[in-house]
């Protein structure tokens, strides 16, 4: 059965085992849960959709997956090694093919320093080649992400927020990396410059063989960009699946939730969706059994005492939920 | 027919030499949902503060703006004094910053009742914790006592409407009331604003990046660029049929409704900075449509119906997302 692009035949770039990230409170022996016991593998040169709302530890686990972030438990794999195991140096080599770009374009670059200055940056502290090398490296990567040859001179507030989260990507790719983790990187973007980036990542993608894992709270952006979605909700995968399947028909109960919430542009001005009840609970203290329980319509006793297990209810589209049934023929798997 | 709400005439506003916003010309009904949608920088949040009386220091406004009638004041203090917060409130971006942190919420909501209503502190508690009720806290009694810190943002931001609506102004203002939220509790919020401004009857102008958040919730958008409005229509008929290419262009941007990794139409170039506009249609360097017509400002036409600011608008078509 397993095959074709998705399938195990292809050797994962990087895979996640039970990974869980913990921060002690301190005070009363307390836990933040951040992220607790996530599984899944990124296929080389996928771009891999990580959604969920802010508390739900995407971001944590993103900084895990390219080890800014030391993990509580569970391993972590990349290709077929375990970077965590690495010893210090030889983990800040390793470091160079995990890459990731952050939310906020202004503040990730130093204000002081040229564009030129950013870019080579990673490079000279890498001694990669000649300095004659590096230079064209850096005029090459500007042009990778269609960036003027002219604002190697400038500074970071000549620019827009759009061409600083471009050069943002050309940092992180200048020592070629293999994956880059994308933590909302639209987001703090008007509608039409988002649009831009989005075309410039898919091209990137392609042009550099990379693989992506892109972490975002917008549900349009992960769907448009990603060929496979997980969605995160208190620190666990509620749902996995190929990004179409997924958006169509949802398994989990929290997926279509997300997907109700979506403003309407059918709707538009018109009759109200009913909007999922209440808020997502502390991380501190997560709900027994099934975390979304709490704000779930089909709860019952069963999904308080038992965890529920994560299972293949489709070809590669799996849903931790006890009543989650496997997509019919006919669109009419959610009911209600 | 009976004169509207609010009715704003070649509204525009100065910081010293420069116009931030121009010839801001549209109307609202009592009762109605207005939505009005820019990016960053266009000038919509400081035509909210306009409306509200609470321009930064410097900054003057030109032009007239109408309420039930009257003439809003230019710049007396005491007179806006008297119409903030009892006849048009407003709801900010950031919950956080929005309330005092060293207040209750529920002193919060009270002090806004005292303050128009000249209420004794019991009976001005009663309404606030009634008021907190309404907008969907639950435990409004132990709420009351809660200071800011104490609340989610989705929390915060509910406290937020409650102290505006808590006087039930006739126009409520709400700039980017949901963009500090998840998309769950940006759906409650949306919910509640539909329901309140229902029942009530509140006429609501709500100010947004999202195309999304404003079709959803509003009957009719104006769509703002780069201090001008460009086009003014009903919401069904603007995401039908768009009669200004910087619409159409916001339209195609948006990756829900692209097919999946399928090139989205960036709008190509900068929005122009104040102080530095181009002559003529503001919007002419970027666009696709344009031509030699468009060296010349495009007025806001036709008259009444769906208005756009394009000389052209006649004669291009534009696509929709519906």
């Amino acid at each position: 059965m397993k095959s074709g692009p998705l399938g195990e035949s292809v050797s994962p770039i990087l895979a996640a085992e039970n990974v869980t990230v913990h921060f002690p409170l301190g005070r009363r022996g307390e836990t933040l849960k951040a992220v607790d016991g996530v599984s899944f593998t990124v296929v080389r040169g996928e771009i891999f959709g990580l959604i969920g709302e802010s508390g739900s530890g995407k971001s944590t686990l993103g900084r895990a997956l390219v080890c800014i972030q030391r993990l509580s438990g569970g391993i972590l794999r990349h290709e077929e090694l375990e970077p965590f195991r690495l010893p210090r140096l030889a983990l800040r080599r390793h470091r160079r093919r995990f890459q990731m770009v952050f939310q906020d374009p202004h503040a990730a670059l130093n204000p002081r320093q040229t564009i030129g200055a950013s870019l080579r940056e990673p490079l000279d502290i890498a001694g990669e080649g000649t300095p004659a090398t590096r230079a064209a490296r850096v005029a090459s990567l500007l042009d990778a992400v269609e960036l003027p040859a002219s604002l190697l001179r400038s500074h970071p507030h000549e620019l827009s927020g759009g061409q600083k989260q471009r050069v943002n990507i050309a940092r992180a790719l200048a020592l070629a990396p293999a994956l880059l983790v994308c933590d909302e990187i639209v987001s703090a973007l008007d509608p039409s410059v988002q649009a831009g980036i989005l075309n410039l990542l898919v091209d990137l993608q392609r042009q550099f063989d990379l693989s992506l894992i892109f972490i975002s709270h917008d549900l349009g952006v992960v769907s448009h960009i990603s060929d496979r979605i997980a969605v995160m909700y208190l620190g666990r995968l509620m749902e996995l699946g190929p990004a179409e399947a997924l958006m169509a028909a949802p398994l989990h109960p929290y997926t279509a939730a997300l997907l109700a919430a979506e403003p309407g542009l059918a709707t538009a001005g018109g009759p109200r969706r009913r909007a999922l009840a209440g808020e997502m609970p502390s991380p501190v203290a997560p709900p027994s059994g099934c975390r979304f329980r709490t704000r779930c319509s089909k709860a019952d006793a069963r999904c308080a005492a038992e965890p529920p297990p994560w299972r293949e209810l489709a070809p590669d589209h799996f849903a931790a939920c006890h009543y989650a049934k496997p997509p019919q023929p006919l669109a009419t798997t959610m009911e209600g | 027919m009976t004169p509207p709400l609010l009715s704003v005439a070649g509204l525009g506003v100065r910081l010293g030499p420069v116009a931030l916003t121009r010839d801001v010309t549209f109307d609202i009904a009592s009762g109605e949902r207005v939505g009005l949608i820019g990016e960053s920088g266009c000038g919509k949040s400081i035509t909210g503060l306009a409306l509200l009386g609470l321009l930064p220091p410097g900054a003057r406004r030109e032009g007239r703006a109408l309420f039930d009638g009257r003439d809003l004041p230019a710049c007396d203090e005491a007179a806006w004094r008297r119409i903030r917060g009892r006849d048009i409130a407003m709801v900010f971006q950031e919950p956080m910053t929005a309330l005092d942190p060293v207040f209750t919420v529920g002193e919060q909501i009270a002090e806004t009742l005292r303050t128009h209503r000249r209420l004794s502190r019991r009976v001005a508690r009663a309404q606030a914790v009634e008021m907190l009720d309404k907008v969907g806290i639950p435990a409004p009694m132990q709420r009351f006592s809660a200071y800011p810190h104490e609340l989610s943002g989705g929390m915060r931001q509910r406290a937020l409407m409650a102290i505006a609506l808590c006087c039930a102004p006739r126009l409520l203002i709400a700039d980017e009331p949901t963009t500090a939220l998840d998309v769950t509790v940006q759906a409650q919020i949306l919910d509640l604003l539909f329901d309140l401004a229902e029942r009530d009857g509140t006429a609501l102008l709500l100010i947004s990046h999202d195309l999304g958040v404003v079709a959803d919730l509003c009957t009719r958008i104006l769509t703002m660029y780069a201090g001008e409005i460009v086009e003014d229509a009903p919401t069904e008929a603007l995401l039908r049929r768009p009669r200004h290419p910087y619409s159409a262009g916001l339209m195609r941007a948006m990756p829900r409704l692209a097919p999946r990794k399928s090139r989205l139409a960036a709008i190509p170039g900068r929005v122009p900075q104040p102080g530095a506009m181009p002559e003529g249609c503001r919007f002419a360097p970027r666009c696709d449509f344009r031509t030699t017509a468009c060296a010349l400002p495009p007025p806001l036409a036709p008259a009444r119906g769906h208005k756009a600011r394009c000389v052209r608008q006649g004669e291009i078509v534009l696509g929709g997302v519906v």
